[in-house]
């Protein structure tokens, strides 16, 4: 066996003749016995392996290889591995990168996905997991060098790897990923709303993986997690020397997504400044980076997102009417957990098989009363919440069956205070508009921020987000009413 | 192949080591040994180095590469001891990282011994 970098093997057996025709498949990884045993599994399978161990040398193999399926570690000795991997789809962006860590969880999985991955690998893997997501990466997602994109045809299932919040046979969910089908196959643009933690991304990810510009690159921003005034350049690039800070020259988001789908989550959270340029995008159809003397054509796709009320942001003048209606054409709004049926089940026993076996644990599914218990709770994290409770479970249990005393601190009492049918609890039901009708404007208030505080389970910045007031007024507020 | 396959206690699911070194064949099974225990003793003694220095990114990085071996070796005690302390080095748990990090350096230590008594050698 050949154990350099930077060299080509395969094997020679009949049966693991090297695959006709094939690309040479990257295997950029670091630690030499893991390069030997995962160049052994893929030549083995037929494949033709080039490696390389650090980023400087993978980058160098993928220039010199054309290889268009990439087995990154995403710890690298020289170089962040996501960092290489934004730099290789943009030279080749039909590569299929399947990107390898020891360090699962699903925040990094989605964010590699955001950046473009085709899977994520959580080390160790099993070789039948391995080589299915190598053979998807050849297969999965046809290269535009290998021919023309082929007519889009409409799958089966939306799906998105790894994507808890996709799970689920709630008929809620099932409209959903009808509308998804319908929709990925267009141009247009799409609008997700929903609750936090209800799988927005994810979402848009489906879109995208299921539409003909799937094998294009996929850019996610988050208009409300970078600064305003970085934003611009974030979005539509700078030119070096534009601004203070501005080294080298930065292409931007929209450019980056060129030929793909630009994903703007938070798109309420957007500057009115910048609102303006996104329409003229919008409508061009050009973006012009920050000190560029003209405009360059490209071919974007938007989904956007947002976990407020868009139309209400209109009305309160902090979204342009134009940019909405431009926007606005196909929404998909995500459910809330609680108005999802069984699926709390489904996703809590799919993320325990899958965390436990990342973490190496063996446990048997959830008890009757945990699942009683899930279906009761109301869940004011959403998808996000119940993979947290259940990364819990499995970090700080050996296995077994998933069973109350396993689950965190005052989930159960949370429990306790739900009510196990809400819409038929009139005492705990929210105040309708027939209610308010008649009552001191002071007392609606309190009573609509006392009903948005119980929707998110007593979380006053959650709470002051959605009725969009400062934290501290919302305090003040409430320690007013206990004053009274 | 040899008896070297059949490990008495480590490692625990002795079958995954057993499959990569029929994998790599009668010429390979050697060289795969040995680059494990050299991985393994350059992880260990990276650790014990950060450990003494409270090197943060060098409790991370050298518990990623032992959780990967591992793993991959069916070494699950010894993956999972490396998990905790790379959670724990990610969280700058001075306090967890003392009591944990000294189990998976023994259980290192345990593993590249008999690494070493089975023909791998760093």
């Amino acid at each position: 066996m050949n154990m350099a970098n930077g060299t080509t093997s395969d094997r020679n057996d009949p049966a693991g003749a090297p695959k006709q025709g094939a690309a040479p498949l990257l295997l950029i990884e670091d630690t030499p016995s893991l390069q030997m045993v995962y160049r052994s599994v893929l030549t083995s399978a037929g494949h033709t392996v080039r490696v390389a161990g650090t980023a400087a040398e993978g980058l160098a193999a993928f220039l010199e290889s054309g290889a268009t399926v990439i087995l990154l570690d995403l710890m690298l000795p020289d170089r962040d591995g996501l960092d290489l991997m934004h730099d290789m789809l943009q030279i080749r962006p039909e590569a299929n990168v399947i990107v390898i860590t020891a360090n699962g969880s699903i925040n990094k999985a989605v964010e590699a996905m955001r950046a473009g991955a085709h899977e994520f690998l959580v080390k160790p893997f099993d070789e039948q997991r391995f080589l299915g997501a190598v053979d998807n990466a050849i297969s999965g997602r046809p290269s535009p060098r290998r021919g023309p994109v082929p007519t889009r045809t409409t799958p089966v299932a939306t799906t998105v790897p790894g994507a808890d919040s996709f799970i689920g046979s709630s008929d809620v969910m099932a409209r959903i990923h009808s509308k998804i089908r319908s929709v990925a196959g267009s141009m247009a643009t799409v609008f997700i709303t929903g609750e936090s933690g209800t799988g927005k991304e994810l979402c848009a990810l489906a879109v995208h993986g299921n539409s003909a510009r799937a094998s294009g690159p996929f850019i996610a921003l988050n208009c409300g997690a970078i600064p305003q005034d970085l934003l611009e350049s974030e979005v539509f690039g700078h030119v070096k020397g534009s601004f203070t800070g501005a080294i080298s020259d930065k292409p931007g988001a929209a450019a980056a997504a060129d030929g793909g789908t630009l994903f703007l989550d938070e798109i309420c959270e957007m500057a009115p400044a910048l609102q303006t340029k996104l329409l003229r995008f919008l409508q061009t159809s050009t973006v012009q980076p920050v000190g560029a003397t003209r405009p360059r054509k490209v071919n974007v796709r938007i989904v956007c997102a947002t976990n407020r009320d868009p139309l209400d942001a209109v009305r309160r003048g902090q979204f342009r009417e134009d940019l909405y209606y431009r926007l606005y054409v196909v929404p998909i709004h995500m459910p809330p957990l609680r108005d999802r049926g069984d699926d709390v089940v489904e996703i809590a026993e799919a993320a325990l098989l899958r965390f436990a076996r990342e973490e190496g644990r063996e446990f048997l599914g959830l008890s009757p009363e945990v699942q009683a218990l899930f279906r009761r709770l109301p869940w004011p994290g959403n998808v996000r919440q119940v993979l947290n409770v259940i990364r819990h479970v499995v970090v700080l249990n050996d296995g077994g069956v998933v069973r109350p005393s396993m689950l965190p601190d005052g989930l159960t009492d949370v429990a306790i205070r739900a009510p196990v049918q809400p819409a038929a609890d009139s005492s705990t039901a929210e105040p309708t508009l027939d209610d308010l009708i008649g009552r001191p404007l002071a007392e609606i208030e309190r009573l609509v921020i006392e009903a948005t505080l119980a929707r998110f389970d007593g979380s006053v910045p959650k709470a002051s987000r959605v009725l969009d007031l400062a934290p501290s007024t919302l305090y003040r507020k409430i320690d007013g009413w206990k004053t009274n | 192949m040899k008896d070297v396959f059949l490990p008495p206690q480590l490692p625990e699911d002795p079958d995954r080591l057993t499959d990569l070194l029929a994998l790599v064949g009668r010429d390979g099974a050697q060289a795969l040994l040995d680059q494990i225990a050299a991985d393994l003793h350059s992880a260990q003694a990276g650790l014990a180095a950060a450990q003494v220095t409270g090197e943060w990114a060098g409790l991370r990085d050298h518990s990623h590469v032992v959780i990967a071996v591992a793993g991959t070796i069916g070494a699950t005690g010894l993956c999972r001891t490396a998990r905790e302390v790379n959670v724990l080095a990610h969280a700058r748990d001075s306090k967890g990282l003392d009591a944990v990090l000294p189990v998976m350096m023994d259980r290192l230590t345990a593993t590249l011994i008999w690494l070493k008594g089975h023909g791998g050698a760093p």
